[in-house]
């Protein structure tokens, strides 16, 4: 995946890229998981989001990575305009329709995969990780901006904030909410993308493992702000590096009768950085006020 | 300022039998231009019919009032003209055309040249000034990016033009004070254009002299061609600063009269319609009866205390210090107000008594016992009752029905169950009864109708009917008649000092003077979180009040200093 440099620090560099590259998928997601929010709509499906962009970039990838790329990004808009129909036109609740989509995307990318794959895996050839790393490093800045200083992000925001005020004021929050909640889906499949495309090469049932929710996290984490979101993604990578250079590395660790660099340890410690990050940062994040909350008629 | 006259044309209201002085002889000027007339409109709610062909002529570049008690139907009549409610039937002509079938929506009215100040404000807290100003009607280049520059020029224009001043265009709108946020509520409405300014209650929430000041700058706006109606209850606003008037009653437009024909007792009298002999009087007797009868019973010597608090310290959700070594004595039957600015503490004072927060230190007696330890519901069930401040937050379910509502807090309570289940019929039963003795409009569903569809007025009396229902030892009352007109705010007082005279005692947190002058036996007043000093009924006065309100540190007379 990257060109171990030679030298002393091989260990830190390793670890510095490979914090890059765990980020850009959560970095990807955390960007359509704070368009989605800050525009009112609760968006957990993330994580089904993710999966499906994984599945259909690896499907279509097998022709061209770009077109593999493509189709995950249209995936990603439909199930973007999905989740914005049933929460917005038919007032379901937000949790309720995230909920339904990711077990939707978990059942129908694992019942698809074991007929379109054959049975020894996909053979991708996929696209250079490079690529994804980069949109994930210009991604944020650029919501940012479009957030704030474009007439598009201040009537997202406002109809995040409070849709009444917004509606009095004639903005239309039917389109603010379903252009966002469009735009979170291609990111995520793009996240999705990534995995499949990039960074496996191959398509495996449940390859987002949790991803869209850690993402979701991060965009808790940053305050709802895409820069913070991004760093907040960073942060979480990073403990995604340090498990996978922990497993590399031959050390033992072993402490009160327990093998703390076991693989099953190791593995939570991205999730359990992640609980404890939330833990610390959530009594003091605000979020949207119109989170989850529709107009009144 | 143009002064025009009315046209003569007062067609549907004759006819109820409200003739109005001067309004039929008036002459017939020519060129009167309409900016807004309403004809017909009806509004049915589930249950309500909360406009019932209502009227409303506005002239060109005048100061209009819209008045009535609470659930007359005024604020549905303004949604309607701002397109934010649909009319079930009428016409709507602006500027002498007839709208009717175009004006739909708020963006409509917008397009239309109509402005809305609401009652609850409607700027949206994380967005500084200049965002909420120009929010849907942004000015662009390349129709994407915010052209701030130009926004900021053509704010600073309207800001120059009405003399406003120390307005920070990137101040967020929550950092803003309520007169500020209601200036900036009207600059975002001329930004857009507006030449018909709608305004709900905008005094609602605004000390006396900021009204002043509001209402200098909506006359400046008329004679600058705007054409404004204000929807309001205090009938001296509308007497000092409207030139005319229209009174709506239960749902229709009863009268309409240019304000230097008519006089205060007559406007009370088209707001109250033919209840007006009854109730007056009815009125009068709880002023000479319940009140001042009541006033002389607490002077019977030695009454019993009932609550003493010792030094009490207490801490705010921020972990700040809100109450610094607050003692004080009630009596039992006895009505104590307190008076305060806002933020002096008495929210806290009133939340650490009924249990909400807890309490540092000190100690509270009740009835020989010391509470300050005890649960919200234990406190209750020793006798002591809310009526919290914000009626729809800390009050009311709104989905729930006024009967459960009515419940609350004492569904624990064997006489409605007791056990697993609730015993419905004997709550509903009870519910019909206070709803028919305490005058409260729920419209035909009865004690079904869900909490939240009432006006505010028959919301606050329900709370008022919960705290008594269980015959309390003590009523801890926060702003009970905040909003509400005065029938509605006499109604309440006569169902308190029933209570009272039956040796009930009350707590009165109030920003309303003359409301605590009326009813109290004497007033505490809190300044930076202490009892600042106590008032005897004798000596009430405005100047000894706000001297201790504002922390003047003059020598006062009559004050027994806490």
């Amino acid at each position: 995946m990257i060109s171990p440099p030679e030298g002393n620090h091989f260990w830190l560099s390793a670890i510095f890229w490979a914090t890059l590259y765990s980020a850009t998928p959560l970095i990807l997601a955390a960007m359509g998981g704070v368009l989605c929010e800050r525009s009112g709509v609760v968006n957990i499906a993330l994580e089904g989001m993710i999966i499906s962009g994984a599945f259909i970039g690896a499907w279509a990838g097998a022709v061209n990575g770009f077109i593999g790329l493509s189709a995950a990004i249209t995936i990603g808009l439909l199930l973007g305009i999905f989740h914005a129909f049933l929460t917005q036109k038919t007032r379901m609740d937000h949790v309720v329709s995230g909920l339904g989509i990711n077990l939707l995307a978990a059942g129908a990318t694992h019942f698809l995969a074991l007929r379109v794959f054959p049975v020894q895996g996909v053979k991708l050839i996929g696209l250079p990780p490079a690529l994804f790393l980069g949109i994930a490093l210009i991604l944020p800045p650029f919501i940012y901006v479009l957030l704030k200083y474009t007439k598009f992000g201040l009537q997202l925001r406002a109809a995040g904030e409070n849709p009444e005020s917004a509606r009095m004021a004639g903005i239309s929050i039917l389109r603010s909410r379903f252009a966002a909640v469009a735009l979170s889906g291609a990111f995520a499949a793009m996240a999705g993308a990534y995995l499949s495309l990039a960074d496996a090469r191959t398509f495996t049932s449940n390859m987002s493992a949790g991803k869209g929710y850690i993402a979701l996290a991060a965009v808790i984490f940053g305050k709802w702000n895409p820069l913070g979101a991004m760093l907040g993604a960073l942060f979480f990578g990073f403990f995604y590096a340090l498990q996978t250079q922990l497993q590399i590395s031959a050390v033992h660790l072993v402490w009160l009768g327990i093998e703390w660099n076991s693989p099953a340890i190791l593995d939570s410690l991205p999730y359990l950085m992640t609980l404890a990050a939330l833990v610390s940062v959530v009594g003091r994040a605000v979020p949207p006020a119109a989170l989850g909350l529709d107009l009144e008629n | 300022m143009c002064v025009s006259l009315y046209d003569g044309q007062y067609p549907d209201y004759l006819d109820m039998g409200t003739i109005v002085n001067g309004i039929i002889s008036e002459s017939t000027p020519t060129n009167t231009t309409y900016a807004v007339r309403m004809a017909g409109i009806s509004k049915q709610y589930p249950g309500i019919l909360a406009n019932d062909n209502v009227n409303l002529n506005i002239i060109k570049g005048t100061l209009h009032a819209v008045i009535g008690e609470n659930g007359a139907g005024k604020s549905t009549l303004l949604g309607i003209l701002y397109g934010s409610t649909l009319a079930n039937s009428g016409t709507i002509t602006i500027n002498e055309v007839d709208v009717t079938h175009q004006l739909r929506s708020p963006a409509d009215a917008i397009e239309f040249g109509i402005g809305m100040v609401s009652q609850h404000y409607s700027l949206i807290p994380a967005l500084s000034v200049l965002e909420n100003c120009i929010l849907g009607a942004e000015p662009t280049f390349a129709s994407c990016w915010i052209d701030r520059k130009k926004a900021a020029i053509k704010i600073n224009r309207l800001v120059d033009q009405l003399g406003l001043s120390n307005i920070n265009l990137d101040a967020l709108a929550r950092s803003l004070s309520i007169p500020l946020q209601q200036k900036v509520e009207i600059l975002k409405s001329l930004y857009r254009g507006a030449d018909i300014l709608l305004l709900d209650e905008p005094t609602a929430a605004l000390a006396p002299s900021e009204s002043t000041a509001l209402f200098k700058l909506l006359q400046q706006l008329v004679s600058m061609g705007t054409t404004v109606v204000y929807i309001t209850h205090k009938l001296k606003e509308v007497m000092s600063y409207s030139e005319s008037i229209t009174v709506l009653r239960s749902g229709k437009s009863v009268a309409q009269l240019r304000t230097e024909n008519a006089t205060e007792e007559e406007l009370l009298s088209h707001m109250m319609g033919k209840r007006i002999q009854k109730n007056v009087a009815a009125l009068n007797r709880i002023d000479t009866m319940g009140i001042k009868e009541h006033a002389e019973n607490s002077e019977i010597p030695a009454p019993r205390m009932l609550l003493q608090l010792n030094k009490i310290t207490a801490l705010n959700s921020r972990r700040a210090l809100a109450l610094r070594g607050v003692s004080l004595n009630i009596h039992k039957g006895e009505i104590v107000g307190v008076a305060g600015v806002e933020g002096s503490g008495q929210r806290e004072l009133a939340e650490a008594l009924v249990g909400v927060s807890t309490i540092e230190e000190g100690e509270i007696i009740f009835e020989q016992i010391d509470i300050s330890r005890c649960s919200i519901q234990e406190r209750h069930r020793r006798g002591i009752a809310y009526i919290p401040e914000d009626r729809n937050r800390a009050g009311l379910i709104p989905s729930l029905s006024v009967a459960d509502n009515y419940l609350l807090g004492s569904q624990r309570d064997s006489k409605w169950g007791g056990g697993m289940f609730l015993n419905s019929s004997e709550i509903m039963s009870l519910a019909e009864r206070m709803i028919s003795a305490c005058d409260i409009r729920t419209g035909h569903g009865g004690a079904k109708m869900q909490a939240g569809s009432l006006s505010g007025g028959n919301q606050q009396k329900l709370l008022v009917a919960r705290a008594l229902k269980d015959s309390p030892q003590l009523v801890i009352a926060c702003q009970p008649t905040r909003g509400l007109d005065r029938e509605a705010a006499k109604l309440i007082y006569k169902i308190i000092s029933e209570a009272v005279s039956r040796g009930m005692s009350v707590i009165l947190f109030s920003s309303d003077i003359d409301e605590l002058f009326e009813i109290s036996d004497r007033i505490l007043v809190m300044f930076n979180q202490r009892i600042a000093g106590e008032v005897a009924r004798d000596n009430f006065a405005i100047e000894t009040i706000g001297a201790l309100m504002t922390g003047t540190s003059i020598q006062i007379e009559n004050v027994t200093p806490a």
